[in-house]
């Protein structure tokens, strides 16, 4: 028994490591797989899913190298490779795009390294969550001793784009075009005023002329589609400023960093 | 001696990819995340006058609540569906196109709406679709299918393949095939039965089907499926998955001619894939037929068979909505036709406004009298609207059981395919 599966443990290592030089990353992959359906311990099957993790993170198939590293048996890791699991999963969470859940892991994984510094940073900017970022930026920049451009950083953070409120765009839309400037859109906040003023003015007219029907239906259809529109659009305006902004900033962050950690080096 | 001979075979396993150590640093620095970014463009395009009509509408209405906007979709309708029908239409879409207007649809997040173009209105109609539905992530769905297979795939491959090992039997790994698409990893298996090495047979052939028809490849699992010889193993089961498959390719003929000259032991379903071809190339003759042989009895067949009984029944016993009736009731109360078709929003969007231009034009008609241009143009508006809300209410009927027939035969197909994995288990 012990020679067959000693017999198939090696098929299976002789076939990857051909997979491996032919480049074939994905034959790789399931290779790897097949280690861990051959009834491998738990020690060879965390070792084969770590390898299928790299396949896929070399492919830039993210997200299912991190579902793949999620399938690892942790408790059977020693504390620095269940570290570098989670950092892994980390990082292939941030570089699938899922700021949040990369966010999330921050907690669970140690910073004992400039790189997980330096992710940590990154996955928090690119969530919004600009002051714990900095103070991961901070120590990112300063992990091997004080660094001179760390008052440079700082004062980057102090230019993060602010998280807009749906609730004050509302209340704010009913002024026009409060809202529209609360969120930077100023040339969209004048076309806005302008057609609110002109439904108010169809309002005004009618009235002041005695047609009330006209005054009173014609003005409020278009004083709804005016105001409402505004209210609407604002909504969005919020949607896509808090959607935009972090990612923006964190574009900006990330070419701050590679800068300084450059000259570092 | 084990232990330790197989930690070793790990290590080296993982210490001799040196294609996948990639720099962390690097890969966190370079990454490209412009794609997430939330954006607003301009429809391909449009000129100065349409963006300018697009950027006061969407002051007006929030947002577009559909796709192509109103400007843009009054040109392609003029062009597609000739100039009256085009205004009309555009004319019913200003009216629909509202919060009231839309609250019969879950809408997605803005700037996505729901895509309807002029074919709508055409008679060859596209039932609408909300785009966050279709472009959410890499989910594949039934219709984004991939280019039939070219000529020289498939078995050839495998003889004249790359190997450059041995050839050996796909027999040992058929077990680990079915576990990696068991276990969701499709592409895996893929990959696996994919392998040169592999030499040719019904179980690979079964296989590469599965693959493909688990990974929603159905071209190419039609293709392998009907590969299957009479007299394997395989061959039931890759004769009704290859039908199943055929009827969501469109083809509804093809399959019966195999399905008929079957004779084993699942009678039953090949009469339950019969009449649900039937029904979907709109033959009742043949559904009564082929469904005299419905037991009602098994427990993996019978629901769909009383599901396949009542579409044949809504569909060929009870009357259809008429378009006639929905354009009258829309002529007398404006909307009411788009509430017979269903359209609550719709309707009552319609009413309000030719409501409002109705109510002004009667003020000033009182007041100024018919030839004062007050009278005129809130009369002309009101007009356009309400002509558009007839003739939209015709055609939402006309969607109506076109939408109806759609859904009838989403079922038919869904019922002819789920008993398999019953059947199959």
């Amino acid at each position: 028994m012990l020679r067959i599966r000693l017999f198939c443990i090696i098929s299976i290592f002789l076939s990857a490591l051909y997979s491996s030089r032919a480049q074939d990353l994905e034959g790789l992959a399931v290779e790897y797989e097949r280690a861990v359906y051959s009834g491998a311990s738990l020690e060879e099957a965390n070792a084969a899913l770590i390898g299928k993790a790299r396949c896929y993170k070399a492919l830039g198939r993210y997200a299912e190298a991190s579902s793949t590293l999620a399938r690892i048996r942790m408790f059977a890791l020693t504390p620095e490779e269940r570290q570098e699991v989670l950092f892994q999963q980390e990082l292939c969470r941030f570089m699938g795009g899922e700021f949040e859940q990369a966010a999330a892991m921050v907690e669970e994984v140690e910073p004992v390294s400039q790189d997980v510094l330096l992710l940590h940073a990154l996955a928090l900017a690119y969530c919004g969550r600009y002051d714990e970022s900095e103070i991961y930026a901070a120590r990112c920049i300063s992990f091997n001793g004080t660094n001179p451009r760390l008052g440079e950083l700082l004062k980057f953070y102090e230019g993060h784009p602010r998280v807009k409120s749906e609730k004050t765009a509302t209340v704010l839309s009913f002024v026009p075009p409060l809202a529209h400037f609360y969120n930077e859109a100023y040339g969209e906040g004048l076309l806005s005023a302008g057609l609110n003023a002109a439904s108010v003015g169809i309002i005004v007219a009618n009235l002041v002329g005695g047609y009330w029907i006209s005054g009173i239906l014609g003005g409020g259809i278009a004083l709804d589609y005016t105001l409402m529109g505004n209210r609407e659009r604002n909504a969005f305006l919020v949607h896509k400023n808090n959607t935009n902004g972090p990612i923006a900033f964190g574009e900006r962050l990330r070419a701050l960093l590679g800068d300084i950690l450059n000259d570092y080096d | 001696m084990n232990r330790p001979l197989i930690a070793a075979a790990c290590l080296m396993l993982l210490a001799s990819m040196p294609l996948c150590a990639q720099q962390d640093r690097t890969l966190m620095l370079q990454a490209d995340f412009d794609s997430l970014l939330v954006r607003e463009p301009f429809p391909e395009g449009a000129n100065g006058v349409e963006k300018a009509a697009i950027t006061i509408g969407r002051q007006l209405l929030g947002h577009n609540y559909y796709n192509p906007p109103n400007v843009l979709f009054l040109r392609q309708a003029v062009r597609e569906i000739g100039p009256v029908r085009g205004i009309l239409a555009t004319s019913d879409r200003l009216l629909r196109a509202s919060k009231i207007g839309t609250a019969d649809y879950s809408l997605p997040r803005p700037p996505r709406g729901i895509e309807e173009g002029p074919e709508a209105y055409s008679g060859a109609i596209k039932v609408p679709t909300v785009a966050a539905a279709t472009d959410s992530g890499t989910a594949v769905s039934w219709n984004m299918l991939e280019p039939p297979v070219r000529k020289g795939q498939g078995r050839l491959q495998h003889v004249s393949g790359g190997c450059q090992a041995e050839f050996r039997s796909i027999a040992a790994d058929y077990d680990f095939a079915l576990y990696l698409i068991d276990n969701d990893l499709k592409r895996d298996a893929l990959r696996l039965v994919s392998s040169p090495c592999f030499t040719p047979s019904d179980t690979l052939t079964f296989l590469l089907g599965w693959a493909h028809y688990n990974l929603k490849q159905l071209p190419q699992a039609r293709e392998y499926f009907q590969g299957i010889p009479k007299g394997s193993s395989f061959y039931d089961q890759s004769l009704f998955y290859s039908t199943a498959v055929s009827a969501h390719l469109g083809d509804f003929s093809t399959p019966v001619a195999s399905l008929t000259g079957y004779n084993g032991p699942h009678t039953e379903l090949r009469d339950l894939q019969l009449s649900g071809l039937a029904l979907l190339r709109d033959d009742p003759a043949a559904f009564k037929q082929a469904s005299q042989s419905f037991g009602f009895s098994d427990f993996a067949l019978q629901e769909a068979e009383h599901t396949l009984c009542d579409i044949y029944n809504s569909r060929y016993v009870k009357r259809a909505k008429s378009p006639a009736l929905a354009a009258i009731a829309s002529a007398i109360i404006p909307g009411s036709g788009k509430i017979y078709a269903g359209k609550l929003g719709e309707g009552i969007s319609a009413f309000l406004l030719t409501g409002v231009f109705g109510a002004i034009t009667a003020e000033h008609w009182v007041k100024d009298g018919p030839a004062n241009w007050k009278t005129i143009v809130p009369g002309l508006l009101g007009a356009f609207l309400y002509i558009g809300n007839i003739y939209g209410s015709y055609m939402s009927v006309s969607i109506y059981n076109s939408n109806l027939k759609d859904a009838q035969d989403t079922a038919v197909l869904y019922n002819i395919h789920i008993p398999l994995r019953s059947v199959f288990k």
